[in-house]
Parts: structure tokens; C-alpha cells; sequence
């Protein structure tokens, strides 16, 4: 298991490149919404993120449909260190080259195809279906804690 | 071997609870995205065309000289930002054309000014910057006592790079803003903000200020005589090197010049600021430092060859110094209020960060 890549030695290097963060849907949606059951873990990791991001470690990226789907009030506030990246046409077409995997839909594969092409290498997101890409998980270090501790059904989750 | 087997392992699909999906595992051992997503031909398409581009570049550079008047460069840069550009995104070509619109636009407005130094009639800078000069060196005229000193009738290996680190100034900056607006945006933003700021205050300076420079104080067409003679033959180093068609192309600029725009020196300034940009990237700290180096032949080559005081040279790494602290400020300023509103939105305490 990889954590994330911020080391206090490295800060002035990490700074030059920061790291690109693709907040994902999934992770928009648990944010914005008080009554979602992911929303403590997401407040978490956000948190976080928004120090990282305040000391120009990371950038922060969302899917501009992703962003226009929260109010403007909220994009501005909450979201506002989160930058809208494009989904471009291209991207889409390569998307559909990639669909035909069972369970990838077009628009999951869109963003494996952002990812790859914007060389986005850190996302934040609650959609299980990244577990299976090789790619680094923003995840709630308390809550990995109360996981770890809970017993082996999470760690055969994981 | 199908990338589905790869890519479902444990049915990822399967719904889970809310505890094991807030700690998903990191895909340490998953699939590589690169298994996953197609390459992008585009980008091998870019590449190729950067790549002859660069053999086109270079051998023209060698057979026709290096392209140094405006139209020449601009006719260069847009075909690199074709190659570079090609297969992006509608958007990505917006973006592209706006950023292309004002950068014309900053230097359209710096040849304006340069005009506009003629009609302000602001008194001519003479005697002051040749006494700053003396002040720092002691009574002595930098310009004049290293022409003393290493100046011959033939062309030594010094002469060669001097005149090489000054031809430098027509190619390095426009080098490095073209290679960003290729690879990073973000970047290019960054660097065009100092590098804007740095031609907005010269070109401010060059209107107020107008300041004869060493060759033409001491040269006998003028009536100032105020510091010995100097020899002004910049090019001859770069000729001795067989940049001919460099030099010819070279003097058509000249006469578009203002001669009176001595301070502060844009070579010098150049000169810093594309090592000041790139300096974290460098490792190790030696590299640094012979990064810096840059700057400082450059201002001496300058003060060799008879084309800048001194003090043209240190205000104008004065300036830059002063356009990566403004722009670093009011960079970490917006990123600050962008997470002190994303902070507030979460009702939590200010985070304490590097903004404090």
C-alpha cells in the first residue's frame, strides 16, 4: 500500500512540481452532501488536501461537469482551490476504445484517460472501481487506523 | 491477454460498505494505466514534429544564421507552437490563441514605448550613471579599463565568449517561453508574469530615463566625450565562430533599436531571469551556482564590450528580483484566500501554513 508522497524533507522540491490531485465525481458528491455517509471520511481527506494545496504541494483538478454539477456559491468556497480540467473530445473517443472492458463504463474510462494523458498520479475518490488501477488513493489516515484495528473483513476488503 | 481479467480481480463493482469504501486501497500492485488507456498518437505526432523542427532549427542556424528580427521569430515561433499544438483540444487552442493575442500584445506595447522615448523628450542620463560606475569601481570606468586590458586588434578566445553569451540574450528567453507554452501551462503563466512585469517597468524606465550607454559616451560621432573611446564590435566573436548570416540579420535590428535604452540593461535582466526561474528545479547546489554564473558574464561581457554601464546591469536584476518577490506574493496570496475560503466552507480553524 503506497501513502501519499508528501514528505516534510522534500518540500521545497515538491513545490517546483506539485502534484497533481484529480478530486473525483464521487468525492465532489460526498463533500458537498451533509448526509452522505462518506461525507466525514471526505471532509477528512479534503482537509487535508487544502493544506497541501495552501503550501503548494499539491493542485487540485476536478472534471469541469463535475464542478458545474455543484452551486456556484459552493464551486466558490468550498471548491475553490479545485481547478476545472476539460474533458476534451479526443480524450472521450480514446475512452471508447477502452469501454469494452466489463465493467469500465465511458465515463470511468475518461477519466483513466485523463489520468493518463494530463499524467495525473494521485486521486481522491470513494469509487471502488480505482482500487484496481495502479494509481495513488487519497485515503483518511484516522480512519485507516479504526480499519486496520477493525478486524480482517476490512482487510480482506482491501 | 484481455485487460478485463486484469482489471477485475475481486469484482470491484460489488457494492461494500461505506467503512471499506472511505479506505480504498491503494492499487499498489493494480493495473498500470498505461495498460489501460491507448496511446496517444497526437503525442507521438508532436513529437516527431518537435523533433524535426529542432534538426531544421539547428541547421538553419548554422547555414542562414540564427533568426533575430522580429518577423523572422515570430514566423519560427508559430511553427513550434503548431508542433506543439497539433491534435490538442478546440479548447486547448483558445486557450492558445489568447495567450498568443497578449503576448503580441506585451511586446507591441514594448516597441510602442521604445517610440515613445523619443517623443517624451525626458533629459538624456550621461554623466550620472558614468559617476555611479566610478563610485562602485573606485574612480575607475569599468568599460574602459577592461577594453584596456584584454581588447586586441585580433580576435582571442575570450572575444568569442563574450559575443557568444551576448547573441544569447536574442534566443534563450524566447527559447524557454516557447518550451513552456508546450509543456506546462502553469508554468508558462508563472514565468510570463515576471517576464511581463520585468519588460513593463524597462520599458517605463527606457521613457523616463533615457540613458546613453558606454560605446556612445565615448565615441568621437558624439559630442559627450566623457570616458576614453571604446571599441563596439559585438559581433566579431560570434563571426569568428561562422555565424555570418547571425551578424547580417543582427544589424537590421540594430537600426530598430533605441540607442538611448541603456538602462536597465535587458540582457542582464534576461540573463537572470530564466536561471532565477529554473533554480529549484537544480540539483545538485553546484549546478546552481554555475547557473548564476550566467548572469554574471553576461553583465561583464556587456560592460566589455562597450554596450552597458554597470549599474544597467544591477537595476535591471534589481527589477527581476523584484518581480519574482511581487509575483510570489500575490501567487501565494490567491493560493492562501482560495483555502481560507475552502477552510471557512469546511467550518474548521485556519489551517496554519507557509501563508501564516
Amino acid at each position: 500500500m503506497r501513502l501519499p508522497n508528501v514528505k516534510p524533507g522534500l518540500a521545497k522540491s515538491v513545490r517546483v512540481h506539485p502534484a497533481t490531485v484529480l478530486v473525483d465525481p464521487s468525492f465532489v458528491e460526498a463533500l458537498v452532501d451533509d448526509a452522505s455517509a462518506r461525507h466525514a471520511a471526505a471532509v477528512a481527506i479534503y482537509r487535508r488536501l487544502v493544506v497541501q494545496y495552501r503550501s503548494e504541494q499539491v493542485l487540485l483538478v476536478a472534471t469541469s461537469l463535475s464542478l458545474h454539477a455543484v452551486p456556484r456559491h459552493t464551486r466558490r468556497s468550498l471548491l475553490a482551490p479545485i481547478a476545472g480540467v476539460h474533458v476534451a473530445r479526443r480524450y472521450r473517443r480514446a475512452a471508447r476504445r477502452i469501454t469494452a472492458i466489463d465493467f469500465i463504463d465511458a465515463e470511468f474510462a475518461a477519466l483513466l484517460v485523463l489520468l493518463r494523458r494530463e499524467k495525473i498520479s494521485r486521486v481522491a475518490s470513494f469509487d471502488p472501481r480505482f482500487t484496481a488501477i495502479d494509481i495513488e488513493l487519497e485515503q483518511d489516515v484516522g480512519m485507516t487506523e479504526i480499519s486496520l484495528a477493525g478486524g480482517d473483513d476490512q482487510s480482506n476488503a482491501a | 491477454m484481455s485487460q478485463a481479467t486484469d482489471l477485475d480481480p475481486s469484482g470491484p463493482l460489488e457494492p461494500r460498505s461505506t467503512t471499506e469504501v472511505a479506505v480504498p486501497a491503494s492499487g499498489g500492485s493494480g493495473v498500470h494505466l498505461r495498460d489501460v488507456v491507448p496511446i496517444d498518437r497526437m503525442h507521438v505526432l508532436r513529437s516527431v514534429l518537435l523533433g524535426g523542427y529542432l534538426v531544421v532549427y539547428l541547421w538553419w542556424l548554422r547555414a542562414r544564421g540564427l533568426p533575430i528580427d522580429r518577423i523572422s521569430v515570430t514566423i519560427s515561433l508559430a511553427i513550434f507552437l503548431f508542433c506543439a499544438f497539433i491534435g490538442k483540444s478546440w479548447k486547448a487552442w483558445v486557450v492558445l490563441i489568447v495567450d498568443v493575442v497578449l503576448y503580441a500584445a506585451m511586446w507591441l506595447a514594448y516597441e510602442q514605448t521604445r517610440t515613445a522615448a523619443y517623443t517624451m523628450g525626458m533629459p538624456l542620463q550621461v554623466e550620472s550613471v558614468r559617476n555611479i560606475d566610478r563610485f562602485l569601481f573606485w574612480g575607475n570606468d569599468p568599460n574602459v579599463v577592461l577594453q584596456r586590458h584584454f581588447w586586441h586588434a585580433d580576435i582571442r578566445w575570450w572575444d568569442q565568449v563574450a559575443s557568444t553569451i551576448y547573441y544569447t540574450h536574442f534566443v534563450l528567453p524566447i527559447v524557454v517561453i516557447a518550451v513552456l507554452w508546450a509543456a506546462n501551462r502553469r508554468q508558462w503563466l508563472r514565468f510570463m508574469r515576471r517576464f511581463a512585469t520585468l519588460l513593463a517597468v524597462a520599458c517605463l524606465m527606457f521613457v523616463l530615463l533615457p540613458t546613453v550607454p558606454p560605446w556612445m559616451a565615448g565615441s568621437r560621432k558624439f559630442s559627450y566625450g566623457i570616458i576614453a573611446p571604446l571599441e563596439r564590435k559585438t559581433y566579431r566573436g560570434f563571426y569568428d565562430l561562422g555565424f555570418k548570416g547571425f551578424v547580417g540579420d543582427w544589424q537590421k535590428a540594430l537600426e530598430w533599436g533605441n540607442p538611448v535604452a541603456a538602462m536597465p540593461s535587458l540582457h542582464s535582466a534576461f540573463s537572470l531571469i530564466v536561471p532565477a526561474f529554473f533554480l529549484p528545479w537544480l540539483r545538485p547546489r553546484w549546478l546552481k551556482v554555475l547557473a548564476l554564473c550566467f548572469p554574471v558574464a553576461m553583465l561583464t561581457s556587456l560592460v566589455y564590450l562597450g554596450e552597458h554601464w554597470v549599474i544597467d546591469g544591477l537595476v535591471g536584476w534589481s527589477i527581476v528580483g523584484g518581480s519574482f518577490v511581487l509575483w510570489s506574493r500575490l501567487e501565494r496570496w490567491q493560493r492562501c484566500r482560495k483555502a481560507d475560503l475552502a477552510t471557512a466552507a469546511l467550518d474548521l480553524s485556519p489551517t496554519a501554513g507557509v501563508c501564516g
